[in-house]
């Protein structure tokens, strides 16, 4: 059984006819072919899987994707400036905040809502708000300097 | 790093194994076994088969010939007799162990039909424990006992005989393995000429490209594994196992490529896991408190299978206990032993965590008894820098090593004053005797890296720029940017005018593995030979090529270096801890790192690496452990069970390194990946002890949880 499915993908229209018991995430990696989104536990722990949902983060392999009609999906393929790093990713580059970079979609996408926030959060609580994915080669001091900084960025309205 | 190397990251466009899909490739799923240890009395496949979107299910029984995972070194009298098969035909020993595979359209009918596949199974008493008496064989006319060493250097005896202080400890340390966040996989495709590529494999290219080669009776240059990104290796990714022998051949069965990507729960039940132990350890001090022995029984739980490093978990007992102290006398008998459990193997600083915990917690007991102040007991036994060059004999079976250079003494002054070691000490104890359960600890060490075979590698010129190549593999330590800086400074070339070719066996010289802390040092000293080689073809000095790159032919030379001798480098590690008196989690309050590096490449990097090593380890002193219920059932498959530090537990981790070049090796560098890891759970524990008023009995279980410290315990 396959069910009709209409969402917008980062800023595009995207119609398809899906099994109900594909994730999000398959969908966006297998039908879509944006592979930038990563699975590392598929049981919603990691937050490797991390996009946002109508400007919220969430776990991709959590959520089937035909509940997402007429949603609006972001992934990382959408982060970049005119084929350039972007600013969360600018942040990441200048913080060595990744080493194999496996994490890093979720990460990026999770700095990227706390960036929208109004008002951000400070900084204190960036490293709790970072607490729900995991990475394991950085012991995450250079992403939470990286988060801290971008939101110190948007303080000073420069991004 | 530089930034180049790591755009695509960051970009979303990296290719990762999962992200290579072949035209027409079908996705294959593991059959695995449910029992810890069984006679397999039948499998049936008519219902799996009959499932539309299938196309194969194979056992053992569809296979032409017997194949095993091999070894590769380090081998022990019949370990061989204890290889695992790739498909088991009459006999399972660990929850996870492949019995069938089935490939389908995709991989959502790929588990359906794996489902559907059942399995008869008939049990056998299992083994779920090193101390387990009596236990059942794993192997008919084997004893569980899979190797065994015996080392040690002087008359132990007499050292006990003498002394005036004994001070001994059993320790336990929990079953743990590394995690990297992107799972296996591996992906396989024949080409109509019959030679393969494969993707996937990360760790010893050439090995697994010899071994999968012979498995299909091809020519090594038939077999071809390509390059992708990988998401974390530490030790565990990329040695051999099943899959790298079930995906190629179920793509020549069905005659399409076929892909297989691990879930998490696969994952925890496949991969090297890794330190579990019981150790018996004595310490011999005089009235001194000079060191004049040590004794020590260890029995590591290897699992179900030899595994292709052999018996190098319990070959590092004797290594690494040592340590950066002089001992007249030392004995150490080391086992790994079989049990019902997914196999053991080597993960980020092997052995380390543990024999760094088993020494310095003794020597802090030790101390405690004595009245001597850690720091002291320490300075006052280590190799002074008048007793170098010291040679360690270990016996007749493990090489000797010779700690060439260091003044241990001086950087441990230098590192406690840095991190302010006497304030903590003293604001520790004021803090205690307000009440609160507050401890300081350290831990010394000497790092065991870079070892293994020869490297090799290739540098070129052609077009105005050069290009290096290897089959090493960057896995986030930053190999590309260290090879590209490497070559650029040994060509006096401009690194953006340098490429890094990596992870690939296709037209590119062995460069010995991935692993062990060696890259910078045995492949990076490898590029620089090829570097002055190439210079030398040319007939031109350091410092010429630049101007005359663009208007030179292209031209090739290789360069290798071998390892002698491992490189040994002083590091310490320091913590300060508190703990709520009634819940007893320990709160890691400060954590500080001290390496001698050696000759540092690049500073990122090498904090980078010390950073994450400590986190890493962190997890394993406070949180991880793999459990199995009496009957071997594995009850730890989701990060729900195995818990990892996430950014709320990691606290920063201050670095300090010392640059002592390392005289064994052209550039002077030492291992870095793996030093992070030494001492963190040492220093935990004496903390914790210290704060807890139990300096004299010591902490001696990994992981240090509340239950661990629970006074029933």
């Amino acid at each position: 059984m396959k069910i009709p499915l209409t969402l917008t993908v980062n800023g595009t229209k995207v119609t398809a006819e899906i099994e109900p018991r594909m994730h999000l995430a398959d969908f966006l990696r297998e039908h879509l072919r944006l592979t930038a989104t990563h699975l590392g536990c598929e049981h919603g722990v990691c937050g490797a899987c991390t996009v946002l949902v109508d400007g919220e983060p969430v776990r991709s392999c959590l959520l089937f994707a035909v509940q997402l009609d007429d949603c609006a999906v972001e992934t990382v393929e959408s982060l970049a400036e005119e084929g350039k790093l972007g600013p969360v990713q600018r942040a990441f580059d200048a913080h060595d905040a990744l080493q194999c970079g496996f994490c890093t979609s979720g990460f990026l996408l999770l700095a990227e809502s706390l960036r929208r926030r109004n008002p951000p959060p400070d900084a204190e609580s960036v490293r709790e708000l970072l607490a729900s994915n995991l990475c394991r080669c950085t012991g995450y001091a250079p992403i939470v300097a990286a988060v801290q900084a971008l939101l110190a960025e948007r303080e000073d309205g420069r991004s | 790093m530089s930034s180049r190397d790591r755009t695509d990251l960051l970009l979303g466009g990296a290719s990762f194994v999962a992200d290579v899909v072949p035209e027409g490739c079908l996705s294959l799923a593991v059959v695995r076994s449910p029992e810890p240890h069984a006679r397999v009395a039948g499998i049936s496949a008519e219902r799996a088969r009959a499932l539309p979107g299938v196309r194969a299910v194979l056992t053992a029984a569809d296979l032409d010939r017997e194949r095993t995972i091999p070894m590769r070194n380090h081998v022990r009298p019949h370990m061989e007799e204890r290889l695992q098969p790739v498909l088991a035909r009459d006999r399972v020993r660990y929850v996870g162990e492949p019995l069938a595979l089935v490939v389908a359209d995709d991989a959502y009918l790929a588990e359906d039909a794996a489902e559907l596949v059942q399995l008869e199974l008939e049990p056998l008493p299992p083994v779920a424990s090193v101390e387990q008496g009596s236990p059942e064989p794993l192997f008919d006319g084997l004893d569980n006992v899979i190797c065994r060493w015996e080392a040690g250097d002087g008359d132990v005896e007499a050292a006990f005989a003498e002394a005036s202080h004994v001070v001994s400890a059993s320790y336990r340390v929990a079953r743990t393995t590394a995690i990297p966040l992107e799972g296996r996989g591996v992906v396989a495709s024949w080409s109509e000429d019959g030679s393969l590529d494969l993707w996937g494999p990360t760790k010893f290219l050439d090995f697994t490209r010899r071994t999968v080669a012979g498995w299909f009776d091809l020519g090594e240059d038939r077999v071809r594994c390509r390059t992708v990104r990988v998401g974390g290796m530490f030790g565990v990714r990329g040695e051999l196992y099943p899959e790298d022998f079930l995906v190629p051949w179920a793509a020549r069965v069905v005659g399409s490529p076929v892909r297989w990507i691990e879930d998490r729960r696969e994952h925890f039940l496949t991969i090297n896991q890794s330190r579990e132990q019981v150790h018996d350890y004595a310490l011999a001090l005089d009235a001194d408190g000079r060191f004049l022995g040590f004794r020590s029984r260890a029995s590591l739980d290897l699992g179900a299978y030899a595994r292709p490093l052999g018996a190098r978990l319990p070959m590092l007992v004797p290594i690494l206990l040592p340590g950066p102290y002089r001992w007249p006398a030392f004995s150490v008998v080391s086992e790994g032993i079989a049990t019902n459990k997914t196999p053991a193997g080597t993960i980020r600083g092997p052995g380390a965590l543990d024999a760094t915990l088993v020494r310095e917690q003794t020597i802090d007991m030790a101390a405690a008894r004595l009245g001597i102040d850690p720091l002291e007991l320490r300075r006052r036994n280590f190799i002074a820098v008048g007793e170098l060059p010291h040679t360690r004999s270990f016996g007749p079976e493990i090489p000797a090593e010779t700690v060439e250079s260091g003044d241990f003494a001086a950087m441990c002054d230098e590192f406690t004053a840095r991190i302010g070691y006497a304030g903590l000490a003293e604001e520790a104890e004021r803090r205690r005797e307000s009440g609160e359960a507050v401890g300081v600890g350290l831990a010394a060490y000497l790092v065991d890296s870079a070892v293994g075979t020869t490297a090799r590698a290739r540098v070129s010129i052609a077009g105005g720029r050069a290009a290096v190549r290897s089959t090493a593999t960057d896995v986030g330590q930053g190999l590309e940017a260290l090879l590209r800086r490497i070559a650029a400074g040994s060509l006096g070339l401009d690194p953006d005018l340098v490429d890094v070719e990596w992870g690939s066996t296709v037209d590119a010289p062995p460069s010995g593995g991935t692993a062990a802390s060696r890259s910078t040092v045995v492949l990076g000293n490898a590029v620089r030979a090829a570097c002055e080689a190439l210079l030398e073809r040319l007939e031109l000095g350091a410092g010429e090529l630049a101007g005359r790159i663009r208007e030179l032919p292209p031209a090739t030379a290789e360069g290798e270096f071998t390892p002698d001798e491992p490189t040994l480098g002083f590091g310490m590690h320091a913590a300060l801890v508190s703990l709520d008196p009634e819940l007893l989690e320990p709160r890691i309050e400060r954590i500080a790192v001290a390496y001698d590096a050696g000759h540092v490449i690049d500073r990122s990097s090498v904090v980078g690496q010390l950073t994450g090593a400590a986190v890493q380890a962190l997890g394993q002193t406070l949180y991880e452990e793999i459990s199995y219920d009496d009957a071997a059932q594995p009850l730890t498959t989701t990060f729900m069970d195995y818990l990892l530090p996430t950014a709320a537990e990691a606290p920063p981790v201050e670095v300090v390194l010392f640059e002592n070049p390392d005289p064994g090796n052209p550039l002077g560098a030492r291992g870095a990946g793996e030093a992070g890891v030494f001492g963190v759970a040492a220093a935990v524990a004496s903390a914790v002890a210290q704060a807890l008023g139990r300096a004299e009995e010591g902490v001696t279980e990994l992981p240090i949880s509340p239950r661990s410290l629970r006074p029933s315990g």
